[in-house]
């Protein structure tokens, strides 16, 4: 086995601008929260009950929770996908992949090297969201709701995210258009999101309450388990950030064609 | 002045062949098959979404679009969760790519040796882009209008019709928007970034005047709200209430084109 090459380590991990792309994704994500925690108390009481028996979520700050969640999911995916897209799939579809594999730098440490950013980013991005919604929800904070488990659910969102940008790296490491590898980032992140976008019209499909049918409509459902979650969140995490360890061993498997 | 007037007819943009050349290669793309995979799989998907709508969903949706049959809510769950969905992924598959691609795989350079100014270029790749959109969306709405009436208790044809005649611009907004991104921002994936958090922003939003009608009025603002017209006014589907939304598309879509094509001049081969 030869030693890592930190000083490629170093270079790699410092290749991308990562605190404005955080900043802009961040400020963006921000806004959204927010600007959600304002409108959807203000929305008519007819529709908040529609929402409330379609998501199977009861009362004012599980509705808004569940609402600002979305926004915590898809920028801190997103961000976290750009840098993926960046680190193979786009110097690949430049025809620039080669001229770097050919470097005495085992496939597992290129990896490694060029996506660490990305998922340091996303939990960093989902961090700040997370933290967002505590303040967006303030007012909504109580018995029902703690701070705990505002931050829970929202990390626990952020795994799902890192989780998702291991998948995707493995998904798009031989991938040599760059279209394609954009295709399949946005499917990677719809992809958990079908089951619930189910949920709403076909509610008999599902398991009745409990942990089988949460397991579907994730992250929407997550608020019914908030006493659990408020202490299970970095068990989650470990699961994902285990599952994004995974999915970049299998990228390192396939990154050299041939 | 007829140095003008060769200098039109002689522009490579108005021979017919070169538009069949470009279509056929936009059909060719991997990209298309994959849109065109989508498509299906929601013309397939739809009417086992919609076998048993939960009582609730039904009521508000009537109370929102009117009438009592449930035709409304299939209207509204074909228009917003599919298709509006639909018209995100094609516009960022079709637009975002525009020109930045041909540079990344260095065939611009080849393109800019031939009689074709940037700008036109990118008017020739953005209108394939839309006429492959049309094509896919128009395809599926005519599938949709054979298999639905045959599955669908209660469907209205001329309504689905005209409800996809205006909606079909929201795909199309879509792409030109996404290539404005692109030529503006200069990155493939930078482009593709921002025309995914704009374009599902808007998308989310596109009922929320219906939701609270307080807010119809600022909202009216949203392409994608105006795009929905069809399903909005679904009880009184008139030439009056669809033409504004169709021209008003139909115009911001041109001024896309119009300011993309002046930034296409930037990108440098």
């Amino acid at each position: 086995m030869n030693p890592i090459p930190w000083t490629y380590v170093r270079a790699e991990l410092g290749r991308e601008p990562l605190a404005a792309m955080g900043l802009g994704a961040g400020l963006f994500g921000a806004i959204s929260i927010l600007g959600t925690c304002w409108a959807v108390p203000r929305l008519p009481e007819g529709v908040l009950t529609v929402l409330s028996l379609s998501l199977a979520v009861e009362g004012l700050p599980a509705l808004v929770l569940v609402n600002t969640l979305l926004a915590v999911w898809f920028v801190a995916y997103f961000v976290g996908a750009v840098v993926v897209l960046r680190a193979i799939p786009a110097p690949r579809a430049e025809g620039g992949l080669d001229i770097l594999l050919v470097k005495p730098v085992p496939p597992a440490v290129f990896v490694w090297s060029r996506i660490l950013p990305a998922l340091g980013l996303s939990a960093a991005v989902g961090l700040a969201l997370s933290v967002t919604q505590v303040i967006g929800l303030w007012g909504f904070l109580g018995a029902d709701l703690s701070i705990a488990s505002v931050l829970g659910i929202g990390l626990t969102t952020v795994a799902i995210a890192i989780a998702q940008l291991g998948a995707l790296t493995a998904l798009t490491a031989r991938t040599t258009e760059l279209a394609g590898a954009l295709g399949v980032a946005i499917a990677v992140f719809m992809a958990p999101m079908t089951p619930t976008s189910v949920f709403i019209y076909r509610p008999d499909l599902f398991p009745a309450e409990g942990v089988g049918r949460t397991l579907f409509v994730m992250p929407t459902n997550l608020i019914v388990h908030s006493g659990v979650i408020t202490w299970a969140w970095p068990v989650v995490m470990i699961v994902g950030v285990g599952l994004a360890a995974l999915g970049l061993a299998w990228a390192a498997r396939r990154v050299v064609v041939g | 002045m007829s140095a003008a007037v060769s200098n039109v007819v002689s522009n490579p943009l108005l021979s017919p062949t070169l538009w069949w050349l470009e279509l056929g290669r936009r059909l060719h793309e991997r990209k298309t098959k994959g849109l065109a995979f989508l498509y299906l799989g929601a013309l397939l998907a739809a009417p086992t979404l919609l076998e048993k709508p939960p009582p609730h969903l039904l009521a508000a949706v009537q109370s929102w679009f009117g009438g009592d049959d449930p035709f409304g809510l299939f209207m509204y769950v074909w228009t917003d969760l599919a298709m509006n969905k639909l018209a995100v992924l094609t516009g960022v598959a079709m637009g975002a790519g525009v020109l930045v691609e041909e540079r990344a795989d260095r065939s611009l350079i080849l393109f800019m040796t031939k009689p074709v100014t940037p700008a036109g270029l990118y008017v020739l790749r953005v209108g394939s882009a839309v006429l492959a959109t049309a094509g896919l969306y128009l395809i599926t709405q005519l599938i949709g209008l054979a298999l639905f009436s045959a599955q669908i208790d209660g469907f209205k044809p001329l309504a689905f019709s005209i409800s996809g005649l205006v909606h079909v611009w929201a795909p199309i907004f879509a792409t030109c928007l996404s290539a404005l991104c692109a030529v503006a921002i200069g990155r493939q994936l930078g482009a593709a970034l921002v025309s995914v958090l704009v374009l599902f922003s808007l998308v989310g939003g596109a009922f929320l005047g219906v939701y609270n009608p307080a807010w119809a009025d600022v909202l009216a603002f949203n392409p994608f709200t105006q795009s929905v017209a069809g399903v909005t006014h679904l009880q009184s589907q008139s030439f009056g209430t669809l033409t504004g939304p169709v021209v008003g598309l139909i115009v911001l879509n041109l001024t896309l084109l119009a300011i993309g094509a002046r930034l296409a001049r930037r990108i440098e081969p």
